[in-house]
């Protein structure tokens, strides 16, 4: 399975997928002109990732991090990490286990909160981290 | 050469302690000039930066809703919509952010219901109005400006209040008004 990158830009986040290592990273600012646009592509890349580990059968002690750094993210973009949290869900359920680490700037507390709403929607554990300087 | 209103408008927005106000037509490349200089404007006069953050976010959504309102009416109507306004301004230690724009008048109810419903709710329930958007198999454009909205009326604290004028049998000009508290009562300035 191939790696999924996409360099930063000041709208859009950059996005660092590296299954060969179990990384997987968002990171940045998500307020995209077209959000489907940009985050259909994420979740079809997650979805063949998901297909992949069905037939790779992967060690259960292994286990999957996916990392969200965000500094700014839109209302419409938070439909879309709905979607992917709901797909990396369904890796865990299904296949192994997976944990979501939520960063965020220290006082900004709406990030966090927004972390929140997002584990109250599924059982994947989240873990939060607050960041001095991200 | 008549150029009193100029010097007008300015005392205007000194006496409101305007920080940023631009009226002009609001697309994607005007959206990011006033996040960024809003973003640079706050990042040196306000320090407290969870304040900092919510003026930042109640901004783009509401900038983006004025993109989304005019879109739908050059849509109908083939035509760039009127003007529209936006201002931040400061009162004491809060910042208040105004919008103005044109809509269509079929779309005045659907907005005055859903903002007197967020208005009605208590933390817990716009948090749970949000969660329900978010889990939503559906995502029209009008679910699309509740969540926008909504997330407004989380991150902000606050009531929001609006006014709409009748322009004429098709259209009003609609007025959204925000405050977003400061209760950190020192600042760099």
């Amino acid at each position: 399975m191939t790696s999924f990158l996409i360099e930063a830009t000041d709208m859009t986040p950059g996005i660092k997928f590296l299954p060969e290592k179990l990384e997987f990273e968002i990171s940045g600012e998500s307020r995209p002109e077209n959000v489907r646009k940009f985050y259909e592509p994420v979740l079809e890349w997650l979805e063949s990732y998901k297909n992949h580990l069905l037939t790779a059968k992967p060690n259960h002690a292994e286990k999957l991090i996916f990392k969200f750094k965000f500094q700014y993210f839109n209302s419409t973009s938070a439909k879309f990490l709905t979607s992917i949290i709901g797909k990396l869900d369904s890796i865990k359920e299904e296949i192994m286990p997976v944990e979501i680490e939520w960063y965020y700037d220290d006082p900004d507390i709406d990030m966090k909160n927004s972390g929140e709403e997002f584990s109250k929607m599924f059982s994947v554990p989240f873990r939060f981290f607050s960041t001095p300087n991200m | 050469m008549n150029d009193e209103f100029v010097y007008d408008i300015l005392q205007v927005m000194e006496r409101n302690n305007v920080l940023l106000a631009f009226t002009g037509e609001f697309d994607i490349r005007v959206v990011n000039a006033l996040v960024n200089s809003a973003r640079g404007k706050l990042s040196s006069t306000e320090s407290n930066l969870s304040v900092q953050k919510k003026v930042y976010n109640v901004m783009v959504e509401s900038l983006e809703s004025i993109m989304r309102q005019s879109a739908v009416i050059e849509e109908q109507a083939g035509t760039t919509p009127p003007f529209s306004i936006f201002t931040l301004h400061k009162k004491g230690n809060d910042y208040y952010l105004v919008t103005g724009n044109y809509i269509q008048t079929q779309r005045v109810d659907d907005i005055k219901n859903l903002i007197d419903k967020i208005n009605t709710l208590d933390k817990e329930g716009q948090k749970k109005m949000y969660r329900e958007i978010l889990a939503n198999e559906e995502f029209s454009e009008k679910e699309s400006a509740a969540l926008g909205m909504i997330d407004i009326a989380i991150k902000s604290e606050s009531r929001m209040q609006y006014d709409f004028k009748k322009i004429d049998k098709d259209h009003a000009f609609y007025v959204f008004q925000v405050r977003i508290h400061n209760n950190y009562t020192y600042s760099k300035n």
